[in-house]
C-alpha cells in the first residue's frame, strides 16, 4: 500500500484518533477495553515498522508530510521525524498499551471515557514529537494537557482537585510562554511556522535572548527543573496509575525534546549564554530531587521526586552540548520513561490491592508476593543506574559529556547517583524486606498474569538497553551529531548587544 | 538487610571516586582501553591540572596523580580500606558461608586488582603510591588489632580479610606488585578454605560465638582443616614478604612500613591462634554447665598429630614457596609496572632467606605470645591499666566506626533530606507557590472590587447612563422636531404602533442601540483621528 507507507506518520497519529471514534460508539465496557488495547498495540507495531523503515544515516527529517492548513497565516500540517523523535515516538506507543492494560479493572467510573482520553493523549503526544510546524507543535502541546487534567481530576486520588488545578495552572503558564516564544519566532523569522526554515536563520541577540527565555521557562516547567517543579509530586501522587505512567514516561520528555528541537538549533548563541545557569540548575535538581525523595513517606511522591532528579541528568546532558552528553540525555529520556514508568506501574499494582501509598503501611512483602518483589527490585536498581541496566548507560554518557564542561559538576552529579541508590534501596528495604508487618500484608496476592504481561517487556528493555544500547544509539546518532554541530564555533551573546536592540 | 544496603551504599560512595577517575581518564587519554592508557601513560606524565581553578587559585597537580587518586578511592571501597571498611564485617553476616566466601576471597580483590592492572600508570604518581602504602598499612594494623578483640568467628575472619587486604595495598604502595598478586592468590585460596571450613565448624559447634561452646565436641575433620589452615608458617605467612622488606628498607620512611607490616604479621598470628584456641579446650572464664560434664572429650592443643603437621608443613611448603615465588615473579614481570623504590639485593638468595626467616620469626613470635596468653589467661601483660581498658573497649567496638558513620553521615543526610522536604519544599517553595496563588486570588478580588466594580463598572454605568440621557435628549429633540412630524404625516395607524413600541421597549432596545451607535461613532472618530 504505497499510500499508507508514504503517510506512515499520519497513519500512526490517526490510528488512536480513529480508535477514539470507534470506541465512542461501543457500549459494552469489556469490548471498549479490548478495542483500545488492540488499537494501541496496532499503533506500537506500526511504529516498529516505522523504525525498521527509518534510515539512521540521515540527520534531517524523514517521512516528511506537508499539507497546507491555514493558508492566510502560512500554517501547515507538517510532520517528519529524525532519530530523536523516533525514539520518543516508540516510547509513547510502547507505554500506551501498557497503560491501557494496567487500567483494565481498576477504574471506578466510565472506562470508556478514560480510554478515549488515553487515546487522545497518545495522538497528541505523537504529534508533538513529529511536528515540524511550530503552530502544530503548540496545538498538540496544549492538547496533551487536557486529557491529563481530566484523568487526574476524575480518576485521581483523594487530593485530586487541588492537584489537577495545580497541574493545569503550571502547564498553562508554561504553554502561554511557549506561545509567546513561537509567535516571537514567527515575527522575527519572516512570518513562517516552518521549523526547518526557522532553524536555518540567525536572529538578533535581543530576539534570541527574549525568545530563549520564554522557551526555557516553558520547557523548564514541563521537565520540570527545580524551582518550577512543585506541580509534579502532587500530580503524580494523585493521578491514576495510567496517568502517572504517561506523565512520567512521556509528558516530562516533552520538555527535553523542546530543548533539543527549539533551543539548541534555533537559538544557539542564547543557549550558550544560558548554559552555565542551566547546568547548575540541573545539578541542583539532581541533588535536591534526591534529597526530597529520601525524605518521602509516600511511594508515589518518592518516585516523583526521583523523576525530578533523573530529569536533571537530561538537562545536564543536553546543555553539556557535546556528542556524549546529548546522546546520554536522549537515551536517558528513553530510559527514564521505561524505568520510572515501570516503577509507577508496580506501585500502582500495590495500590490496587491495598489503596495505600504510604511506606509505613508496608513491610516484608517478599513473603506474600515474592515475584512482585523481584520486579520491584529490578526496577529500583535500574532506576539508580546500576551498571548493566539501562539508566547506567545514559547517566554515564551524560557524566562523560559534563566532564568536558566542569569536573566539580561531575562529582556533584555522582553524589546524586549515590542519593538515588540510597532512597531506592531504602524504599525496597522498607516495602519488601524484613518481617511482615501487618496481617493484611500477609494476605496480599502475588502478581497476576496480566500484570506480568505488563512488566516483562519492560524488564527485557531494561536489560537490553543496559547491555546492548547499540541499536538505540545508532538510531539517534546522526540527529544528535546534527544538533551538536549547531554549537560549533558559537559565541555567547554580549549583554551590551542584548539590551541595545529593540524587543521584538 | 541493613548490611546489604550498607554494603551497597558504601561502595556507591567509593564508586564516585572510581567513576570520576574513569571520566578523568577519558578526558585525559581520550580512550578507556587499558592497553592504550598504559601505552600512553608516560606521554601524559607531564600534564598538569589546576585544582583550584574554580576558586581562582593556582594549584597545579599532575593529572596522573589526580586520576590515580580517584581510581584508588574506588579501590578503597571495593577492598574495604580504612574509611570504607565498615561494610565488610556487616556483609559477613550473610547467612551462607558461600556468600561470605565470595565477599572475602574474590570480590574484595577487585580493588587490589584494579591497582595491579593499572600499575604502570600508578608508578608514575609517586605521591599516590605513598598514599596507598599509608592507607594500606593503617588498615592492616587497625583491622588486625580490632580482630584481636572480636568474639564472633565470622567477624574475626572479616577483620582478618580487611587486614590482609590492607597488607596487599601496602605491598602495592611500595611497588612490589608481583608480591601483591602472590599474596592476593594465596589469601584468596586460604580465605576460601577458612570460610568453608568455618561453615562446617560452625555447623558442628552450632553457634557463632567462639567463646561460647556447646557440648558437642568439635573433634572432627573440619576443625582439623581449620587448624591447619590457620597455622602461621603456612602460605599466608611465608609468602613473598622478603620482596617487601627489601623494597622498603632502602628508605628512611620505609622503616615505618616495615614496622607496620611486622606488627600486622605479629597480630595476625596472634588472633588466628586465639581463634583456633577458642575452639579447643582452655580454662573458660565463664562457668558453663557443660564444663562439669566429665565425659567432654575436648581436644587439647599440643597433641602429637598437630606438632607433626606443623613441622611437615613448615619445612615442605617453606622450601616449595621459595621456588614457586621465583618463577611466579618472573612470569608476571612483563605486565606490571616497574617498582618505585629501588630494591637492593632482591635477587640475592642469602638476603631473601634472611628476610623470610625474619618474617617467620615475627609470625612465630606472635604465635608464641598468643600461646603464652592462652596458657596464662589471667596474667596478660599490660592488662589492668585504664589506658589498655579504653583501648580494648575501643577495639571491641571496632573504634565505633559504624556508630560514627551513622551519627556523622547517615543521620545528617536523612536530617538534611527531611529538613529540605519539610522546611524548604513544603514551607518554602510550596507555600510560596500557594501564597502566590492566594495572593493572585486576593489581588483578583481586590481588582474585581476596586477596579472592576468600583472603577470600570461604575465608569461604564456612568458613561452608559450619561449616554442614555444624552440619547434620550437627542431622541426627544429628533423625535419632536423631525420624526414625529414625519410620522404624523404618514398616518394614524403607524403612529399609534410606533408609540406603543417606543413606550414598551424603550429601555430594552432603543437605549442599548443608541449606546452602541454612540460608541461606534466615537470609535470610528477615534480611529480616523489616530490613523489619518
Amino acid at each position: 500500500m504505497p499510500f499508507l507507507s508514504e503517510h506512515l506518520l499520519s497513519v500512526i497519529v490517526f490510528i488512536p484518533v480513529i480508535g477514539m471514534g470507534i470506541i465512542a460508539f461501543i457500549r459494552d465496557q469489556a469490548i471498549v477495553l479490548r478495542v483500545s488495547l488492540g488499537v494501541t498495540v496496532l499503533n506500537f507495531l506500526v511504529s516498529l515498522y516505522l523504525w525498521n523503515a527509518f534510515d539512521p544515516s540521515i540527520h534531517g527529517m524523514q517521512f516528511v508530510e506537508r499539507v497546507e492548513w491555514m493558508r492566510t497565516f502560512n500554517i501547515h500540517y507538517a510532520v517528519g521525524i529524525d532519530g530523536i523523535s523516533l525514539l520518543l515516538v516508540i516510547l509513547t506507543t510502547l507505554l500506551t498499551p501498557l497503560c491501557v492494560l494496567c487500567s483494565w479493572n481498576n477504574l471506578d467510573r466510565s472506562p470508556k471515557a478514560f480510554m478515549m482520553l488515553i487515546l487522545l493523549m497518545e495522538a497528541a503526544m505523537l504529534v508533538v514529537f513529529m511536528a515540524t510546524d511550530t503552530f502544530l507543535f503548540f496545538m498538540a502541546w496544549e492538547i496533551t494537557m487536557i486529557p491529563m487534567y481530566f484523568m487526574i481530576a476524575l480518576w485521581g486520588g483523594p487530593g485530586r482537585i487541588a492537584a489537577s488545578l495545580k497541574f493545569i495552572l503550571y502547564s498553562l503558564i508554561g504553554s502561554l510562554l511557549l506561545l509567546v516564544a513561537i509567535l516571537g519566532l514567527y515575527i522575527v523569522g519572516g512570518h513562517t511556522f516552518d521549523l526547518m526554515e526557522l532553524t536555518g536563520q540567525t536572529y538578533s541577540p535581543t530576539a534570541q535572548f527574549w525568545i530563549f527565555l520564554a522557551f526555557f521557562l516553558a520547557f523548564a516547567i514541563k521537565m520540570p527543573m527545580v524551582p518550577f517543579h512543585t506541580w509534579l509530586p502532587d500530580a503524580h501522587s494523585e493521578a491514576p496509575t495510567a496517568g502517572s505512567v504517561i506523565l512520567a514516561g512521556v509528558l516530562l520528555k516533552l520538555g527535553g525534546y523542546g530543548f533539543l528541537r527549539f533551543c539548541l538549533p534555533i537559538l544557539p548563541e542564547a543557549s550558550l549564554t544560558f548554559t552555565p545557569l542551566i547546568l547548575w540548575l540541573s545539578i541542583l535538581a539532581i541533588l535536591y530531587g534526591g534529597y526530597m525523595a529520601l525524605a518521602q513517606i509516600d511511594l508515589k511522591k518518592l518516585i516523583a521526586y526521583s523523576s525530578i532528579s533523573h530529569m536533571g541528568f537530561v538537562t545536564l546532558g543536553i546543555f553539556a552540548w557535546n556528542s556524549q552528553g546529548v546522546h546520554g540525555a536522549v537515551l536517558q529520556m528513553f530510559n527514564h520513561g521505561i524505568t520510572t514508568g515501570a516503577l509507577f506501574l508496580i506501585v500502582g499494582f500495590l495500590y490496587d490491592r491495598t489503596h495505600s501509598r504510604m511506606l509505613n503501611d508496608y513491610g516484608g512483602l517478599h513473603q506474600p508476593m515474592p515475584r512482585y518483589v523481584i520486579f520491584l527490585s529490578i526496577f529500583s536498581i535500574a532506576s539508580f543506574g546500576l551498571p548493566g541496566t539501562c539508566n547506567f548507560i545514559g547517566e554515564f554518557l551524560v557524566l562523560v559529556g559534563t566532564s568536558f564542561q566542569s569536573f566539580p559538576m561531575v562529582l556533584l552529579a555522582m553524589g546524586g547517583i549515590v542519593l538515588a541508590a540510597g532512597y531506592m534501596l531504602w524504599m525496597v528495604q522498607r516495602v519488601a524486606l524484613g518481617p511482615v508487618t501487618t496481617p493484611r500484608n500477609a494476605r496480599l496476592a502475588d502478581i497476576t498474569p496480566r500484570e506480568m504481561t505488563i512488566l516483562v517487556p519492560l524488564v527485557v528493555i531494561v536489560f537490553w538497553v543496559g547491555l546492548y544500547p547499540g541499536p538505540l544509539l545508532e538510531t539517534i546518532d546522526a540527529s544528535v551529531i546534527g544538533i551538536v554541530e549547531h554549537g560549533n564555533g558559537v559565541q555567547p551573546l554580549q549583554w551590551s548587544q542584548v539590551f541595545e536592540g529593540r524587543v521584538p | 538487610m541493613r548490611a546489604a544496603t550498607k554494603a551497597f551504599l558504601v561502595n556507591a560512595v567509593a564508586d564516585i571516586g572510581l567513576g570520576f577517575g574513569i571520566i578523568l581518564t577519558f578526558a585525559t587519554f581520550g580512550t578507556l582501553d587499558i592497553r592504550q592508557i598504559i601505552a600512553a601513560a608516560t606521554e601524559h606524565s607531564a600534564d598538569t591540572v589546576n585544582l583550584l581553578s574554580l576558586a581562582g587559585g593556582e594549584w597545579h597537580v599532575a593529572s596522573l596523580t589526580v586520576i590515580c587518586f580517584f581510581l584508588f578511592v574506588g579501590a578503597m571501597g571495593k577492598s574495604a580500606q580504612l574509611p570504607f571498611h565498615g561494610w565488610l564485617p556487616s556483609a559477613m553476616e550473610a547467612p551462607t558461608p558461600v556468600s561470605a566466601l565470595i565477599h572475602a576471597a574474590t570480590m574484595v580483590n577487585a580493588g587490589i586488582y584494579l591497582i595491579i592492572r593499572l600499575s604502570p600508570v600508578f608508578v608514575l604518581a609517586p605521591s599516590v603510591m605513598t598514599f596507598i602504602a599509608v592507607v594500606g598499612g593503617a588498615t592492616a594494623l587497625f583491622a588486625a588489632v580490632v580482630a584481636l578483640t572480636q568474639t564472633d568467628i565470622k567477624r574475626i575472619l572479616a577483620f582478618s580479610t580487611i587486614s590482609q587486604l590492607g597488607f596487599m595495598m601496602l605491598v602495592c604502595g611500595v611497588g612490589a606488585f608481583a608480591a601483591a598478586v602472590f599474596h592476593l592468590l594465596a589469601h584468596g585460596v586460604l580465605k576460601a578454605y577458612l570460610f568453608l571450613s568455618t561453615g562446617n565448624a560452625l555447623k558442628s559447634v552450632a553457634t557463632h560465638h567462639a567463646t561460647h561452646r556447646v557440648p558437642t565436641p568439635p573433634w572432627n575433620l573440619s576443625i582439623w582443616a581449620l587448624v591447619f589452615a590457620c597455622l602461621p608458617p603456612l602460605i599466608l605467612f611465608s609468602g613473598p614478604y622478603e620482596r617487601l622488606w627489601t623494597a622498603v628498607l632502602d628508605q628512611p620512611a620505609g622503616w615505618i612500613f616495615f614496622a607496620l607490616g611486622g606488627m600486622t604479621v605479629f597480630f595476625t598470628a596472634y588472633y588466628l591462634f586465639g581463634l583456633i584456641a577458642s575452639i579447643f579446650q582452655h580454662p573458660t572464664p565463664v562457668e558453663w554447665d557443660i564444663i562439669s560434664d566429665p565425659l567432654d572429650p575436648r581436644p587439647t592443643l599440643a597433641s602429637p598429630a598437630m606438632i607433626a603437621a606443623v613441622a611437615i608443613a613448615t619445612l615442605g611448603l617453606g622450601a616449595a614457596l621459595m621456588f614457586v615465588w621465583d618463577r611466579f615473579a618472573h612470569a608476571l614481570a612483563p605486565v606490571l609496572g616497574s617498582e618505585v623504590l629501588v630494591t637492593r639485593g632482591a635477587d640475592d638468595p642469602a638476603v631473601n632467606s634472611l628476610w623470610i626467616i625474619a618474617s617467620l620469626a615475627i609470625a612465630l613470635a606472635g604465635w608464641g605470645f598468643a600461646y603464652y596468653l592462652h596458657e596464662h589467661p589471667y596474667r596478660p601483660p599490660l592488662w589492668g591499666t585504664s589506658l589498655s581498658k579504653t583501648l580494648y573497649v575501643l577495639c571491641l567496638n571496632r573504634w565505633y566506626a559504624d556508630e560514627l558513620y551513622h551519627a556523622m553521615v547517615v543521620r545528617p543526610t536523612l536530617g538534611v533530606a527531611r529538613w529540605l522536604s519539610q522546611v524548604v519544599e513544603i514551607k518554602g517553595i510550596d507555600r510560596m507557590v500557594n501564597a502566590m496563588g492566594r495572593l493572585s486570588i486576593s489581588l483578583a478580588n481586590l481588582i474585581w472590587k476596586v477596579v472592576e466594580l468600583g472603577g470600570i463598572n461604575r465608569t461604564v454605568n456612568v458613561t452608559g447612563n450619561f449616554t442614555v440621557k444624552a440619547a434620550c435628549w437627542l431622541l426627544n429633540v429628533v423625535e419632536i422636531r423631525g420624526i414625529d412630524r414625519a410620522v404624523d404625516g404618514i398616518g394614524h395607524q403607524a403612529d399609534s404602533t410606533g408609540q406603543t413600541l417606543r413606550k414598551a421597549d424603550r429601555p430594552l432596545i432603543q437605549q442599548q442601540m443608541l449606546v452602541m451607535i454612540f460608541w461606534l461613532v466615537m470609535a470610528i472618530v477615534l480611529f480616523y483621528w489616530i490613523v489619518l
